[in-house]
């Protein structure tokens, strides 16, 4: 059984809005085309996923409305058929939207037997392998959404949300048992937040000081279900940071995400935890990055931070990226930089690209080194890619401050505790100044994952993030 | 919600083109059909019979006279069936159906990847029996068996063979090249569709982890190298194109003329598939991710030419 999970960009879902629950109470209709995700199967229950994706919102041109009014719409289907060529032109999904405006967030046998109709009209125009979207919005803000995958019956989304400068969720939640693990929680921000976050998926990119602090945060705060990511083993010299290593982990060289994963399980409070040992780009892991509602980029890996830059936007999964700089003064007295930071990187917001964290240089080496490493070693010896910086500093308080501030902007993004505004796309904490801060970006007018709308929510397209590999 | 469905009026999609083809249009009696040649390039024509006869089809196809043409309906398998004049077909199926017409009076016999076909030409193409096979032009070949001693006959996409010659003819199609990754598309969509639009041939190249493009037969500048054409070959990084390329590789190891030796910095070689390449180290010092594609190193790669030989 595939389980249907639906995203929206949330302009799109404000636009949806916008053309079809109208003021004068007439019921209408819209368009959307979706991009689709297919996941074989995910760490945590081993299932298939079909993850649709809002891409493009298209309103039903006025010539091909017929009659309406609050109870029902006609419109023929025209273009419709020139939706359904785009879908399989450009590998999308096709969907239709309609609201009741006053009606019950379900949809009637009349949507069943006309839906029906139109599944049919796909099939004949786009072959076997067509399947059709349909959303249900209603007047109270509810959201409602299926996918027919044939014309025999249609699958509800399981999970639907949207995404823009919050994380909102539009399926009702589970109900929670009254857990106490979490009761104090709860006193602070509902029972909501705990519901939601035992049903979301999350993900940590690399184990280190901060990922480690980042996946016990998140085990503590009631998160369902997480996947680690890294390729490290434990040291003596990340003893410092590491929360849950032991010396006897570096001895045995033990690798970090099964360190962090048995701090998780022994914790006993719930959470699902899934190692997966490797760089962050294996093709193995892709089927886990996208299953996740959210991730946590905690690795200093140029190269994978460039692939989660291109996995927010494609897959409409926020990706929290999050960076510590320690850099003592020359003459050994204070600090010249002691700063933590957290981007938040989704449609609308400026990416790593654009603010300049990422050098693209340097992933590239890492991608040599990774690939080819007599052949980086040769062209190391021959001046031209850099050698490995010495040893960077690392202080515990900070690698934990800064993933603090990045679960507490998963929190903003639930909650807005902090204001309705939602997100700011990038906080940094001057530790030694005491100074929050919120900087700016100026995005390049052509790039081409945060300028241009052309990846948001595309999803799965070959080459996979339309990158080499 | 009440959806008005024609699935008549859905399948005909371009009125515009209807009118070109010099039909009236009555939208509840239209039927629009596909007319192909013996190249497999296909027109759409307009027909108002739900179930015409190939009489009716070489009308609208204005195939005259009718008798020294054969009509054949192109079936959902592929195969080809000869519809004569008074025989019938019905339009009222899903999709848009597609016809072959050929100028002929009698059709001949072929065997293709183990089904029989009709063809209504003397003469058939390379490329034209890759179409009917359904297989990529680029990626595969297809061969003549040949029986008894010899080795099957090669057919290049412009060669022509004559049906008319006694027997019947067995072709089979394959793949040409067992690289591990072919059909693994490694270039981002914008740069595949620059090279395209170029005309450039190139080989994407996803092995062991490593990605690549081979850009073959590069046009060299006249009179300056050895050789003519060169195969340039540039790694590509994973994260490309936000991360940069680096260098390009030869195939074969260029030399300057007259001096007869090898450019500046272009002397080693990378061992690519077994084979050396000539290194041309020339690093980029700027790379614009978002501006910078293949382009890009297109330049680069034409730059270093022109200045290693001047």
């Amino acid at each position: 059984m595939t389980c249907i999970d639906l995203t929206f960009q949330e302009n799109h879902l404000q636009t949806l809005r916008g053309l079809v629950l109208r003021e004068d109470g007439v019921e209408a209709a819209a368009y959307i085309l979706c991009g689709e995700s297919r996941i074989e199967s995910d760490p945590w229950e081993r299932r298939a996923r079909r993850r649709l994706s809002s891409y493009e919102v298209v309103p039903i041109p006025p010539e091909d409305a017929v009659s309406a009014s609050d109870r029902h719409i006609t419109w023929n289907t025209a273009s419709f058929v020139r939706l359904l060529k785009r879908a399989k032109e450009e590998g999308l999904v096709a969907g239709i939207v309609h609201a009741h405006p006053g009606g019950p967030p379900r949809f009637s046998d009349q949507d069943d037997r006309n839906e029906r109709e139109l599944v049919r009209l796909a099939l004949n125009r786009n072959g076997d392998g067509a399947s059709l979207v349909s959303v249900l919005l209603t007047g109270a803000g509810e959201v409602r959404a299926r996918l027919w995958p044939d014309l025999h019956a249609p699958l509800d989304a399981e999970s639907i949300r949207a995404i823009g400068q919050k994380l909102a969720f539009y399926d009702p939640a589970l109900p929670m048992r009254g857990d106490d693990v979490f009761a104090r929680q709860a006193l602070a921000f509902g029972p909501e937040l705990n519901a939601r976050l035992k049903g979301m998926r999350i993900g940590i990119v690399g184990c280190g000081g901060t990922g480690s602090a980042t996946a016990l945060l998140l085990a503590r705060l009631g998160a369902g279900q997480l996947v680690l990511f890294d390729d490290d083993i434990v040291e003596t010299t990340n003893l410092n940071r590491l929360h849950g290593a032991r010396r006897a982990d570096a001895d045995s060289m033990r690798p970090k995400v099964d360190v962090v994963a048995r701090e998780i399980a022994e914790m006993g409070i719930g959470t699902r935890v899934v190692p997966m040992r490797g760089w962050i780009g294996n093709p193995a892991f892709r089927d886990a990055l996208k299953s996740c509602d959210v991730i946590f980029g905690c690795t200093d890996d140029h190269d994978g931070r460039l692939l989660l830059n291109r996995m927010a936007y494609f897959y409409l999964i926020p990706v929290l990226d999050m960076g510590l700089a320690i850099e003592p003064q020359p003459g050994g007295e204070g600090m010249r930089e002691l700063s933590g930071r957290v981007t938040v990187l989704t449609p609308g917001a400026p990416c790593l690209l654009c603010r300049h964290i990422v050098d693209p240089v340097a992933a590239r080496d890492e991608d040599l080194k990774r690939h080819n490493p007599e052949e980086h070693e040769r062209r190391k010896r021959e001046a031209y890619v850099r050698g490995a910086g010495n040893p960077a500093p690392a202080v515990v308080t900070f690698t934990t401050a800064t993933a603090c501030l990045a679960v507490d902007e998963l929190i903003q993004g639930l909650t807005g505790f902090r204001g309705p505004e939602g997100w700011v796309w990038q906080r940094t904490r001057r530790f030694d100044l005491m100074q929050d801060r919120r900087p700016g970006a100026i995005q390049e007018p052509c790039c081409p994952i945060c300028s241009e709308t052309g990846y948001w929510g595309r999803a799965d397209v070959q080459p996979f993030l339309d990158r080499a590999g | 919600m009440k959806i008005m469905t024609d699935v008549r009026n859905a399948t005909f999609e371009d009125v515009q083109e209807a009118a070109l083809a010099g039909c009236s249009i009555h939208q509840h009696d239209l039927h629009e059909v596909l007319i192909g040649n013996e190249k497999l390039e296909f027109h759409s024509a307009v027909i108002d019979d739900p179930v015409p006869t190939g009489a009716q089809i070489l009308e609208v196809a204005h195939a005259r006279p009718a008798d020294e043409h054969l009509v054949f309906q192109v079936l959902n398998s592929g195969l080809l069936e000869e519809l004569r004049p008074d025989e019938t077909t019905d339009l009222r199926t899903k999709g848009v159906e597609k016809f072959l017409v050929f100028r002929n009076d009698r059709s001949f016999r072929f065997e293709l990847d183990g089904r029989m076909f009709e063809w209504g030409g003397n003469l058939i193409s390379g490329l034209t029996l890759k179409k009917l096979a359904g297989v990529d032009p680029k990626d595969y070949g297809v061969w003549l068996e040949v029986r008894g001693a010899g080795e099957d006959r090669p057919i290049a996409d412009k060669d022509l063979v004559d049906l008319s010659a006694p027997g019947t003819e067995r072709f089979f199609t394959g793949i040409v090249q067992t690289t591990e990754g072919l059909g693994t598309p490694v270039l981002p969509a914008k740069c595949r569709r620059y090279l395209t639009d170029r005309g450039m041939k190139f080989e994407e190249v996803g092995e062991g982890g490593q990605h690549a493009v081979i850009l073959r037969g590069f046009a060299l500048p006249i009179g300056r190298f050895d050789a003519g054409t060169a195969d340039i070959l540039i790694y590509l990084p994973g994260g490309y194109p936000d991360n940069p390329p680096d260098m390009f590789y030869c195939q074969p190891w260029l030399k300057l003329v007259p001096a007869n030796r090898y450019p500046r910095a272009a002397d080693q070689p990378l061992v690519f598939r077994g084979q050396p390449w000539q290194r041309w180290s020339r690093h980029n010092t700027t790379w614009r991710p978002g501006v910078d594609g293949i382009w890009t190193m297109v330049k680069r790669v034409e730059n270093a030419l022109l200045e290693a030989a001047s």
